[in-house]
């Protein structure tokens, strides 16, 4: 196979070639050059722009502090930051304290409770120092690694933040022709308005349409329910049917549209699907939208389903092996925590063991 | 025939060491057999060429110290193609060979550090590029980053950023050669940009 010069300008062991700095990268080019000899000009003209890049690039180094105000001219550009309503992502929330209570929702509550004062109207410290801002552009796809959140800006002006272990693609065509984005995983969307594109973002099994409004869609691929939530403005849910889609509810304020999708996996069951009341603890924190302030908030949830959300929160891997440790239920906030202190604190409540080898986990009875 | 030669004298190639470095060999031969092939020898022939230069290069005294051996090296060997080309009464003007230019990574360095009008065209086609692939090809060729460190840093998928990276080095390409029409500095583009 033959190399353009596109490809090997930005092949990394050409880069390395190009410099001299890895034998092993310098054997294989010149491996390739004996194979291919008729390949000569188009190496020599990629070597040219590697070094003639890197070059000018260190002797422009003047120019590239043309952060603030970057003309369009500017040799570097910053990436782009997100405005503060991006960074917060939620609606309006009164100041409120941080708190940290486990209970299990079957009997006992709360063992032990911790209460720190909070004084930022917006928490948001922890979660945007783990934030990282981009903006991509129709075609890119962004992914989110465990344990991080991203915050962008779309081409329309869309605020999407990002949760763990998440995928968005944005169309090719987004903002000219549409503004279709695929998403596994969760994203808190505030989808700027445009009542002539709607905005449409489609997971696995249904669609959510959106003229302008905020709203959270989480569909992790290995969750058994998919869920869209709604905070402001209005939302289609679009279900297949056939070859087009049928409008099966348009969400109201502070409703969310939950679809199992275990069921339809495993027993090819008709898709099961329901409309239920958003959540709200006892601080009035939206429960379903937590997580773009760095909360953990578990609302009566089996450790089967909060198992998932702490492997992706903590980069860890997380097996239970005991089936009556996998049912208990719990009702738990916490915020700052690490991964040991939200497992002790879980053990208070309804107790279990857990052994930690590195990232691997083992909760057993 | 010849080569029958060459193998025998390959083994006298190390005795050599201390005059001409093993490294000239292993850096240098795949472009020598390159420019060979180039000029329409086969593979085979250009191995020999290259071959029996190296062991005629390895009874030079090459006591001075030589500054850009791949500038050398190459010269030396469009030489002896040029002997070739006459004495085998080949086809074709020898003058291409000796107007053949392919520069050594050094002599790009050093033109591209006294050429400031050059560094500025290549600055021009770069500043005509969309922020993106700015971004990207900056983090590559400034910062030394990695394609997976890029998408580390900047969380686009694997293939977002190689395609932001190639986009970039195409059009980068297309606004050099237009570059090169509008400020008729084809000499200096052309060394760079053929």
């Amino acid at each position: 196979m033959a190399y353009t010069v596109e490809e090997l300008v930005v092949n990394d062991s050409f880069i390395a070639f190009c410099i001299r700095q890895q034998p092993e990268a310098i054997a294989f080019w010149n491996d390739y050059l004996s194979r291919h000899p008729e390949e000569l000009l188009t190496m020599e003209e990629a070597r040219k722009l590697v070094l003639g890049l890197r070059l000018m690039l260190q002797q422009k180094q003047n120019e590239l502090s043309a952060e603030e105000d970057s003309s369009e001219h500017a040799l570097y550009v910053v990436p782009d930051q997100p405005s503060p309503e991006a960074e917060t992502g939620v609606p309006h929330r009164v100041a409120w304290k941080k708190w940290v209570a486990v209970a299990a929702s079957v009997t006992i509550v709360l063992s032990a409770a911790y209460y720190y004062k909070y004084n930022h109207l917006w928490q948001s410290s922890a979660t945007l120092s783990q934030a990282t801002a981009t903006a991509p552009r129709s075609g890119d796809a962004v992914l989110s690694q465990p344990g991080e959140h991203r915050i962008m800006v779309l081409p329309d002006n869309t605020k999407v933040t990002l949760n763990a272990g998440s995928r968005l693609e944005v169309s090719e065509t987004f903002d000219i022709k549409d503004r279709n984005v695929y998403l596994t995983g969760e994203a808190f969307f505030d989808v700027a308005h445009n009542k002539a594109l709607p905005f449409i973002v489609h997971v696995a099994k249904y669609k959510i349409k959106a003229v302008g409004t905020k709203f959270n869609v989480k569909a992790y691929s290995n969750d058994r329910f998919s869920e869209t939530s709604l905070l402001e403005g209005k939302v289609e849910i679009l279900l297949p049917n056939g070859s087009s889609d049928v409008v099966y509810k348009t969400l109201q304020v502070n409703q969310k549209f939950i679809l199992n999708t275990a069921d339809s996996l495993v027993r090819k069951a008709p898709v099961k699907t329901e409309v239920l009341p958003l959540s709200y603890d006892d601080k009035h924190q939206n429960v379903e939208t937590a997580w773009v302030d760095d909360l953990l908030i578990f609302e009566d949830q089996p450790l089967s389903q909060i198992k998932n959300i702490l492997e992706r929160k903590y980069r860890v891997t997380i097996a239970i092996a005991s089936d009556s440790v996998a049912s208990y239920h719990y009702t738990a906030t916490f915020q700052h925590e690490d991964i040991d202190e939200v497992l002790k604190a879980l053990q208070l409540s309804l107790p279990f063991l857990y052994k930690k080898e590195g990232n691997q986990i083992t909760l057993y009875k | 025939m010849r080569l029958k030669s060459y193998c025998s004298g390959k083994r006298s190639f190390h005795k050599f060491d201390n005059m001409l470095p093993d490294s000239w060999y292993t850096d240098f031969k795949a472009k020598l057999q390159a420019i060979a092939c180039h000029f329409g020898y086969t593979v085979e022939e250009a191995e020999d060429i290259v071959q029996q230069f190296f062991l005629d290069l390895l009874q030079k005294d090459l006591a001075t110290e030589i500054r850009d051996p791949e500038a050398y090296v190459v010269t030396a060997f469009k030489r002896r193609l040029i002997d070739l080309h006459r004495s085998q009464q080949r086809k074709g003007d020898y003058r291409d060979i000796e107007l053949f230019n392919i520069p050594s990574a050094q002599e790009i360095i050093e033109r591209l550090e006294t050429d400031e009008e050059l560094i500025n065209h290549i600055a021009d086609a770069y500043k005509k590029l969309p922020a993106r692939l700015r971004r990207v090809i900056y983090m590559k060729y400034y910062q030394g980053y990695s394609t997976e460190k890029i998408v580390a840093v900047t969380g686009f998928t694997h293939q977002t950023v190689y395609n932001n990276l190639s986009k970039g080095i195409q059009q980068l390409r297309q606004n050099l050669r237009k570059e090169k029409v509008l400020t008729r500095l084809a000499g200096f583009l052309l060394f760079l940009f053929p």
